[in-house]
């Protein structure tokens, strides 16, 4: 495996391997380093905000994870577009800050003429063959990232790997499937959840949640109207009218469980496939038990479940009584962890916990993100951050907003590998963070919140 | 059909909105009133109720002067003889009141009083002080460079209580003395008097400022699809809500930072008597007579009107004084009438219940002339319809215990004692101090004195200071 | 079937009320024609309101203020009407300073039997020492539960109990044709014992029907009539400001175990209902906690309900209870409930006829008991149009014995004179029964006078049964 090949090679063609998790820390730790700092020289020609970075900090090589620290982006990099260029159809701009934050697009030569919204613009660039992905944005700012054409081959790769790994489901067109997220849109879900949908589904029974594309459009249309109510100069009718139309929404999504339910329920004694995050798994199941599910589904049916709650309330045991309802066995779900703006995706094993692929170096840091803890009795508990070594698109060392632990040593599950504990939560759910008085504050505070859940 | 408001086609009445000033008619909108009958509005135009603060309200930068005399002359205008829209509200009001029509219109006799300029000059000196509200003043604080303060206009909502025409007026009076822009829910119990104000302002001088920053409208109240869309900071700086605790909680939802609730609370209110009262027969009838007027402003459904009376003295005594007041509940009184509608069953027959007890006496009728109970503790059940609970104390001191945070006002007699027990009542969270017999206050509360524990126009201004001005 | 209008030879040595309410031993004494017996109901009221007023100052008083010296109608009933409030008239400073003679005077003025303001009290430190002393010295008293964490307190004679309890059989032997025979699992969701009607009355009925090694109660500690009180106590601390945090704190912790405890009650009931799934069962209760019950069976594994001539009697109002809209089709199709299985009833607390509800969905009213609908205000007695009335529900139970039986109720509901739809031919109530305090509308005046509860914030609502 030596010779002239790169660390990052080295480290990226593990993906193939039998068990890619099954590994030791110590092993792979100069080899990771070292395909730290080749993904680092690579990128940081072609991508100026990583560059400013580099010199700002003066960072010229990575040699060791403190070296990485102050390369370490936030999704406020992904965010950090202004709105104002959506709204003044600015695509030239808009092109311009796509492709400072990221490596490889190009996107000043495609034709944007006529473009009338995001939506449209995504899809141009999407024909020229480039790639940006959106975040779901809870907030109504979505992240925006380019994403390469490797990057997309990985993407895909990824999820067959922990599909194989978690459940032992190899792609063979042969189930019905429940995709719960709408059939097109810039969302990386829809793009990669698709590709496996098709991948594993019988093309005659591929149920998604919605045939009309997710449009960022109207995610961006909530952040505006906010920005509009904030500013005074939204009326009273046009907040009612927003309202109407989330209240639309809503009955849509209702009719929409209810079909699909009704095929989960038709295909009960199938091995099927059910795709998506908890939120919406958990009330298609209720559906479908509403509407007739008594005895689960066929026992080799397999569930892709994850993913934060983004403020969706559900009830505290929603997981058991999903579980109950379905009564599959543990090992038919796949849970994953990871984050929209990176590529690999963690696998849970049958300790529930999450694996780190080789590729991705993990660190832990204070909860402000200022210096990298130490490990004590081979754990670390704190900020969760990645390297993501396997995007060249753009740059894939992020901090997250979650609070875990990661575990160096083995796991229970007999596998040798770094994992996560199943104890993730986002720091903004954590209790007492926010029980400071202060009197300093935004125009946020001064929008009533009547305007939440208008995302899908 | 003759007149253009108000309107009863039949029993339907029709209920004009006003809309920065101008009367808009319309009957797209049915609505039922608390006592089941119909009424028609115009549709509510939300965006043409708010203005936006892209630009200062109308009377932003008027002299108060000027506001002052516009005020003054509505006062003279609303003479009940005179004014068209103030006899059509009359009407209107007694036909569905409870009270009878010698009351209702005592009530409109009086409203014109409360726009007496010189009294409402020296309410906005006494609140605010001089100057205050018509430009920067400058305000000395040793060791401090200068500063300027200016009262700024705010743009309030009000949430109008319907107990009678003196809130509609005291409504429209604070709203216009701020200057600022001024949006008033109708009460149900009240859909004319505010409207009936409104526009004998606006005959007076259509486009003047004042005229121009009011706006009414009904809608029910908590109505979730008109109040969470206009109930924020971005429109309206306070809320200003009357009593009613269901309307105080629905407006608890709205309050946030930037827009505030400047609440009057529902209230109750009680007597003190001192054992001077026994001094002789005659006075004893003379103070059960300013005990009933206290009881009786508006039949008892104030939140002033005395429900408990302490009184000072054995059981013998106290049952004298008790029959002396059942006497004087029955008479006639200028805010009240001497009989009213039946007691209402439960408290019938609660009160039948107690009267085996061995330790309640039961004095007057259930016929609407007047009821007193009298017993050692305070009874279990709320006394409304002229119904009074006595209870003998030893001393007034005695008394204080019984009084709570929900106590506005005390009526105490004689006039001397007030001192004996008014930090006590105080700090039991009482507000209102006053002699037996003046409850009502017309002329006093809240017009330059303080309202349910504050200063009203103070609480109602947004206050901004210039700091090293000079 | 009926039995003929005797008269004496003067009138009055003939028990007219006696004659009314021997129909509870009838076939069917709900199919009467009320022209039939409306002369008979007259005379019994008229004996009754003799009787009680010779007994019951409080009655005698009220029939001098309205001028009322003989019922020869229906119309003379309605001044003479008590409401609920009559029987929640006690001062609680009473209770609270162990004033228990003179509440026993209280008592005495409000029941046709004396004696409870002169007994020996000693050493009674609660209410519900009060009820015992009282029932050691022949008084029943029963106390309603009172949602507002006041309780109505009346005294019933041992006609009553008797009477109360041939009804009950009487409207099972009607509605599904079932004999008491001791042979059938009972879940009966009520404490085992307590001073409220409920667990007396259908404590008999438990033991007529139940198997007596499978009855189920939901609790075996007495429902303490002090424990309500103490609520209501709290609540008027806080509102006095006496009460320190510390008591708040403490009283939440002692709704929250007592939840807790009952969640757990609950569940064992629900296994229970499982485990006799196959046996033909009794279920007694009201709707709230049927449906917890119906849930609880569900969690501990039923399915395909129960066997399917179980019996079920229900009624009652939700009493604040918040329950999804499709409470009742939940209950119908965990638990199989049957409308032909299942005895619904409407009544009220202080009066003992309790009526049935026939296939046609309406109330029946048994002879001895006279249904008056009334105005909202309860004063002025509605003329039925089209053979049909609705108002305000009031009622006269001729057969009430230890206490005046005419009553109006809070409750909105329409009667009907012309026969049912069942083929019955006695009068009866539409299904559509609701208490005014629900009804829509009406409470969008504001006004600035207000009470203290206001200011009394609810955390420790939801306390009662």
């Amino acid at each position: 495996m030596a010779g002239t090949t790169t660390a990052l090679d080295q480290l990226l063609a593990r993906i193939d391997d039998e068990d890619p998790f099954y590994y030791r820390l110590e092993d792979v730790r100069a080899l990771q380093l070292q395909a730290a700092d080749e993904r680092f020289q690579q990128l940081r020609q072609q991508m100026p905000v990583l560059d400013q970075r580099s010199q700002d900090t003066g960072t010229e090589r990575i040699s060791g994870l403190a070296d990485m620290l102050p390369l370490f982006f936030s999704d406020a990099t992904y965010k950090s577009y202004p709105e104002s260029l959506v709204e003044q159809r600015n695509w030239k701009a808009l092109g311009s800050w796509v492709e400072a934050t990221s490596a490889g697009a190009n996107i000043a030569q495609v034709d944007v003429e006529g473009v009338q919204d995001i939506d449209e613009w995504l899809a141009r660039l999407r024909d020229a063959g480039q790639y940006l992905y959106v975040s779901s944005g809870t907030s109504g700012r979505v992240s925006l990232f380019h994403a390469s054409a490797k990057d997309r081959e990985r993407d895909l790769a990824m999820f067959r790997l922990a599909w194989r790994w978690a459940t032992g489901a190899v792609p063979d067109q042969s189930r019905p499937v429940f995709a719960l997220f709408p059939v097109k849109g810039s969302h990386r879900m829809m793009d990669s959840f698709g590709r496996i949908a098709r991948d594993f589904g019988r093309p005659d029974a591929i149920y998604y949640l919605s045939d009309q594309p997710l449009r960022v459009t109207d995610v961006n249309s909530l952040g505006r109207l906010r920005k509009a109510i904030g500013a005074g100069t939204a009326t009273p009718s046009e907040i009612d009218a927003f309202e109407q139309k989330s209240a639309e929404k809503q009955v849509e999504m209702q009719q929409s469980l209810e079909r699909l339910a009704d095929a989960v329920v038709r295909h009960r004694n199938e091995p099927c496939l059910f795709i998506g995050t908890w939120g919406p798994e958990y009330r298609l199941v209720k559906t479908a038990v509403d509407r007739g599910l008594a005895s689960g589904v066929h026992p080799d049916s397999v569930i892709l479940a994850g993913g934060g709650l983004k403020g969706i309330v559900l009830p505290p045991d929603f997981k058991e009584q999903l579980q109950q309802a379905l009564r599959l066995d543990n090992s038919r779900y796949l849970l994953l962890y990871g984050m929209a703006e990176l590529s690999t995706i963690m696998p849970a094993c049958s300790q529930r916990r999450y694996h780190i692929a080789p590729w991705m170096i993990p660190i832990v840091l204070d909860k402000d993100s200022e210096r990298i803890l130490e490990p004590k009795d081979g754990r670390l508990t704190g900020r969760l951050g990645f390297f993501d070594l396997a995007l060249e698109g753009r740059w894939g060392a992020l901090i997250s907003g979650d609070h875990g632990t990661v575990d160096l040593k083995p796991c229970p599950c007999g596998c040798p590998g770094p994992s996560i504990l199943d104890t993730i939560v986002r720091y903004l759910d954590l209790p007492g963070g926010d029980d400071r008085v202060n009197c300093a504050g935004t125009i946020d505070a001064y929008v009533r919140g009547a305007l939440g859940s208008a995302v899908a | 059909m003759s007149s253009l408001t108000g309107t009863v086609v039949g029993k339907v009445i029709k209920v004009p909105h006003i809309v920065h000033g101008k009367a808009v008619f319309g009957d797209a909108v049915e609505h039922r009133s608390r006592v089941g009958d119909l009424f028609l509005t115009p549709k509510l135009d939300l965006d043409a109720l708010v203005r936006p603060r892209s630009e200062p309200g109308p009377a932003f930068e008027v002299p108060l002067r000027e506001i002052l005399d516009l005020l003054g002359e509505t006062g003279r205008r609303l003479n009940l003889d005179t004014n068209p829209h103030l006899a059509e509200a009359l009407d209107l009001i007694s036909a569905s009141s409870r009270h009878s029509r010698r009351v209702v219109e005592n009530t409109y006799r009086v409203i014109g009083q409360t726009f007496e300029p010189g009294a409402l000059g020296y309410q906005v000196e006494r609140e605010l002080g001089p100057g205050v509200i018509d430009g920067w003043v400058p305000v000395y604080k040793p060791n401090a460079p200068s500063c300027q303060v200016r009262a700024f206009p705010p743009r309030l909502v009000h949430i109008m209580a319907g107990n009678g025409p003196p809130a509609a007026s005291i409504s429209i009076i604070r709203g216009a003395l701020t200057k600022g822009i001024n949006l008033l829910k109708l009460p149900s119990n009240d859909l004319f008097t505010a409207t009936a104000i409104l526009r004998t302002m606006a005959d007076i001088a259509p486009d003047h400022p004042t005229v121009r920053s009011f706006s009414a409208a009904y809608w029910r109240g908590g109505d979730e699809a008109v109040e969470r869309l206009i109930y924020r900071p971005q429109y309206f700086d306070k809320l200003v809500a009357w009593g009613g605790e269901a309307t105080i909680r629905h407006a608890l939802k709205y309050v946030g930072p930037g827009f505030e609730l400047v609440q009057f609370d529902p209230k109750v209110s009680m007597s003190m008597i001192g054992r001077e009262a026994f001094c002789d027969a005659e006075t004893l009838e003379r103070v059960a007579g300013l005990a009933a007027e206290d009881v009786n402003m508006m039949n008892q459904e104030g939140c002033a009107s005395s429900r408990h009376q302490f009184v000072e003295g054995d059981v013998k005594e106290v049952d004298r004084y008790c029959a002396a007041l059942a006497r004087q509940l029955a008479v006639d009184r200028f805010w009240g009438d001497g009989k009213i509608w039946k007691t209402p069953a439960d408290i019938r027959d609660t009160v039948e219940g107690l009267r085996f007890t061995g330790t309640h006496a039961v004095f007057g009728h259930y016929d609407g002339r007047g009821l007193v109970v009298r017993s050692n503790e305070p009874v279990d059940f709320h006394p409304i319809a002229k119904t009074v609970n006595v209870i003998p104390v030893a001393s007034l001191r005695d008394a204080v215990r019984y009084a709570s945070v929900a106590t506005q006002t005390v009526g105490i007699y004689p006039r001397e004692r007030k001192a004996e027990v008014r930090d006590a009542l105080a700090n039991a969270g009482v507000q209102r101090v006053v002699t037996l017999g003046s409850a009502i206050g017309l002329a006093t509360t809240g017009q330059g004195l303080p309202h349910d524990g504050f200063l009203p126009l103070q609480r109602l201004m947004r206050w901004v200071s210039d700091e090293e001005s000079e | 079937m009926q039995p003929p209008l005797r008269r004496g030879p003067t009138g009055e040595c003939v028990n007219f009320i006696e004659q009314l309410t021997s129909f509870v031993g009838a076939d069917d004494p709900y199919d009467y024609r009320l022209s039939d017996v409306r002369e008979l109901q007259l005379a019994a009221a008229h004996q009754r309101f003799e009787r009680a007023r010779g007994a019951m100052p409080v009655l005698d008083r009220r029939a001098s203020d309205c001028g009322i010296e003989k019922i020869t109608q229906v119309r003379d009933l309605v001044p003479l009407m008590f409401s609920d409030a009559t029987y929640k008239s006690y001062p609680d400073s009473f209770i609270a300073q162990r004033k228990w003679n003179a509440l026993g005077a209280w008592l005495d003025a409000l029941s046709t039997s004396a004696g409870a303001a002169q007994l020996n009290y000693d050493g009674v430190t609660d209410i519900d020492g009060w009820i015992a002393r009282l029932a050691d010295h022949g008084h029943t008293v029963y106390v309603s539960s009172g949602t507002s964490g006041r309780c109505s307190i009346f005294q019933v004679s041992q006609a009553d109990r008797e009477m109360d309890v041939r009804g009950f059989r009487s409207a099972w032997r009607w509605k599904a044709g079932v004999q008491p025979d001791r042979s059938r699992p009972v879940f009966a969701l009520m404490p085992r014992s307590g001073a409220h009607r409920m667990m007396d009355t259908f404590g008999i009925v438990v033991r007529d029907f139940g198997r007596p090694d499978a009855t189920y109660f939901l609790s075996d500690t007495p429902l303490l009539v002090s424990e309500v009180n103490r609520m209501a106590r709290l609540s008027k601390d806080i509102a006095a400001g006496t009460a320190t945090p510390g008591d708040i704190h403490a009283a939440e912790l002692a709704v929250a175990a007592k939840q807790a405890a009952s969640r757990e009650a609950m569940r064992r009931m629900g296994e229970a209902v499982t485990r006799h799934r196959d046996e033909p069962s009794f279920f007694v209760g009201t709707w709230a906690p049927m449906f917890a019950l119906a849930q609880a069976a569900k969690t501990s594994g039923l399915v395909g309900g129960l066997h399917p001539d179980t019996l079920f009697q229900t009624g009652g109002g939700l009493k604040g209870a918040v329950l999804p809209n499709d409470y009742r089709e939940q209950i119908e199709s965990i638990l199989g409930l049957k409308p032909a299985r299942n005895l619904s009833l409407y009544g009220m607390t202080e009066l003992t006829p309790f009526m049935p509800q026939c296939a046609a969905g309406h109330y029946h009213l048994p002879p001895w008991h006279v249904a008056l609908v009334l105005d909202k205000s309860g004063e002025q007695l509605l003329a039925p149009e089209d053979g049909r009335v609705s108002g305000r529900l009031a009622f006269f139970d001729v057969s009430m014995d230890g206490h005046w039986g005419a009553l109006v109720s809070g409750d909105h509901g329409t009667l009907q004179l012309t026969p049912c739809a069942c083929g019955r031919r006695g009068p009866s109530l539409l299904h559509d029964i609701v208490r005014y305090r629900d009804l829509p509308g009406g409470d969008d005046k504001v006004s600035c006078a207000g009470t203290i509860d206001t200011y009394v914030r609810g955390v420790i609502g939801g306390e009662t049964l």
